[in-house]
């Protein structure tokens, strides 16, 4: 997947983080932050205001304020600001969860042991029947 | 301000308003219908805090184009009129652009000599710029609606000949188009990865304008199978990802699978993967976590959109894990002593399941990870002549948004959206009224309809127990003469 800061920043609220740090860890990349950055992407004010209607980008605003920011429909990496600190975050971000993939392997449940296998990339996590 | 005129396919009417709508709130414009008829392609909708008519329509898959609406009329003389007094304003900004005028007529039709003159009945207009047919910057269009036959209401039609005069006529200007064009791209005829439950490329797409795919957004299906929904939401930008009870559908063989199919539409980048999972005992859910206001029991949800087209038994069997005749739930051991589902190539025993009852799970799945506004969209089948109709599933947190029909017969499907309620709005107090129109025969009934959904859940390990479509479709929808509904009298041909 090509890199998506606004992809990547409306995911990042959503990570429950120190369970993505622990795994990483355990595959040997530990290179994100200990606690969760918060970054928020800012578009250029001139193409915004070419783009958007007058009362579509009040609505915008305000919304922005107080919930997870809007996705608008124009946003590219293009016409988007970005920290430079920022984008390195979203840049380890993006290697993690788009570009690192367990092709043949398994995961353990931290709670019961049980072991489900990845195969060809695709994770299997079917029971048998006395664990449904 | 002008009205618009909105000029649909003629096909799949009941999905119409709801798909121009759903584009309408991804684009944050009010939209107002003003005039709309399932029996004719043209609707006049108004903007009344502006907005653009030709953003909301432009994915839209069931509209063939838009038009500002220069005037409208039930005969010739008062759409000149209607021109005249509403468009007045709008007639010398194209004074001097290149132009052309054409017709589109609906049931009905007229000689291009005829056509030629009543276009040159609007010479008034002054247009002094070139007339290009192939490359006008401006395109005018006569739209002209007859008698509809498939109307009942509409008697007209007896009084007059069949598409001789008009009722009702239009004057617009061309402002943007739909993309019923993807709908060639997307051709199931030309996709290389297949099953029989593949989704069509029309409805898969108006699915994605639905549950408002876009870049930026996650899109979940949990019957991924080969990926029809999915592909079409990443064609307009969400990344997306799929999990399916059976492994062989996302593998695929012969190097053609749910990655290949992602490939041929060059959307890869899109796609998020898959992996082998049951719904009924998904990995997926919603995790807790700390919250911005402190409270520590703040749920994480982190989903934009479920989107999905459940097996309902016919095509594809409907399973769930677990074994049918399995109550004390032992682990199995092969002769040599090992537990059977340590093997790697295991393959875990699978049950029928109850259509119903996946409804509910798919309802509380999508309630507990939905981001606020997120969406569900997915197909559930009725037979048309039984009163045993299922019922729409309602959840507290979730808003019914719309019903969608579509028919083949003696059965129907129906494509039903929901929206994720606000947490503040939802879900103790069940009577909310938000902020979005729900139509009017759909408003949601929350706890009353859930528990008149669990009285009709349908007890039974055989597939035809538990899953009363499926029955009456092998059955024909042969109408019953007594009411016996549990008593699987055909079963002796099954």
């Amino acid at each position: 997947m090509a890199f998506n800061p606004l992809f990547l920043t409306n995911l990042l609220p959503r990570i429950e983080w120190t369970a993505l740090r622990d795994a990483a860890a355990e595959l040997g990349l530990a290179t994100l932050p200990e606690t969760k950055p918060e970054i928020t992407l800012h578009r250029q004010q001139s193409r915004r205001q070419q783009q958007q209607p007058p009362s579509s980008e009040s609505e915008m605003e305000e919304t922005d304020e107080t919930t997870p920011p809007l996705l608008p429909m124009d946003t590219t990496s293009s016409n988007t600001i970005l920290d430079p600190k920022d984008e390195q975050v979203l840049r380890d971000l993006h290697r993690l969860l788009l570009e690192t993939q367990v092709v043949e392997g398994k995961m353990v449940c931290g709670n019961c042991g049980f072991e489900y296998r990845i195969k060809e990339g695709i994770a299997n996590f079917l029971l048998p029947s006395h664990l449904v | 301000m002008l009205d618009y005129l909105v000029r649909f396919a003629q096909t799949h009417e009941s999905f119409r308003l709801p798909e121009l709508q759903a584009l309408a709130s991804l684009h944050h414009v009010r939209l107002q219908i003003i005039h709309y008829s399932e029996y004719f392609p043209f609707a006049v909708v108004r903007l009344p805090d502006g907005g653009s008519i030709a953003n909301v329509a432009s994915r839209a898959i069931l509209v063939q184009s838009v038009y500002e609406l220069w005037g409208e009329g039930r005969d010739y003389e008062s759409l000149h009129a209607s021109v005249k007094s509403i468009a007045v304003k709008e007639i010398p900004k194209y004074r001097y652009t290149s132009f052309k005028f054409t017709f589109d007529s609906f049931q009905g039709s007229k000689t291009s000599a005829t056509q030629c003159q009543l276009i040159e009945s609007f010479s008034w207009l002054d247009f002094r710029g070139v007339i290009s047919m192939k490359a006008a910057e401006q395109s005018f269009v006569i739209f002209e609606e007859y008698p509809s036959l498939d109307n009942p209401a509409d008697t007209t039609h007896k009084a007059r000949k069949f598409g001789e005069i008009p009722t009702k006529l239009y004057l617009g200007r061309l402002v943007g188009l739909g993309s019923r064009d993807l709908i060639n791209k997307y051709s199931l005829k030309k996709r290389s990865y297949l099953s029989t439950t593949s989704m069509d490329a029309e409805m898969s797409l108006v699915m994605a304008n639905m549950i408002h795919a876009r870049p930026g957004s996650l899109i979940f299906d949990p019957f991924v199978g080969t990926g029809s929904l999915t592909i079409s939401c990443a064609h307009f930008g969400a990344a997306v990802f799929g999990s399916d009870i059976d492994p062989r559908a996302l593998r695929g063989k012969n190097g053609l699978g749910l990655k290949s199919n992602f490939q041929q539409y060059e959307t890869s980048d899109q796609d998020l993967g898959s992996f082998t999972s049951d719904l009924v005992n998904t990995p997926l859910r919603g995790w807790s976590g700390p919250s911005a206001t402190g409270n520590s029991t703040h749920c994480c949800e982190w989903l934009d959109g479920i989107v999905c087209d459940p097996p309902y038994g016919v095509r594809e069997g409907l399973k769930t894990l677990g074994h049918r005749n399995d109550p004390d739930r032992k682990i199995h051991y092969s002769a040599d002593g090992q537990a059977l589902h340590l093997h790697s190539d295991y393959i875990a025993p699978k049950k029928p399941y109850s259509f119903v009852t996946i409804l509910n799970d798919l309802l509380s799945f999508a309630a507990a990870v939905l981001v606020p506004d997120g969406r569900l969209s997915f197909w559930m089948p009725t037979a048309d002549d039984v009163e045993e109709t299922l019922p729409i599933p309602t959840h507290g947190k979730l808003e019914l948004i719309a019903v969608c029909v579509q028919p083949f017969g003696k059965w129907s499907r129906r494509l039903i959206t929901y929206r994720k309620r606000h947490s503040e709005s939802c879900p103790s107090s069940p009577q909310v009224s938000g902020t979005y129109e729900a139509m009017d025969d759909t408003k949601a009934v929350d706890a009353e309809g859930l528990e008149s959904l669990t009285a009709t859940m349908p007890a039974g390990t055989q597939a035809d127990d538990l899953n009363p479509f499926r029955k009456r479709y092998f059955e024909g929808f042969r109408p019953r003469t007594t009411k016996q509904p549990d008593k699987p009298e055909l079963s002796s041909n099954s």
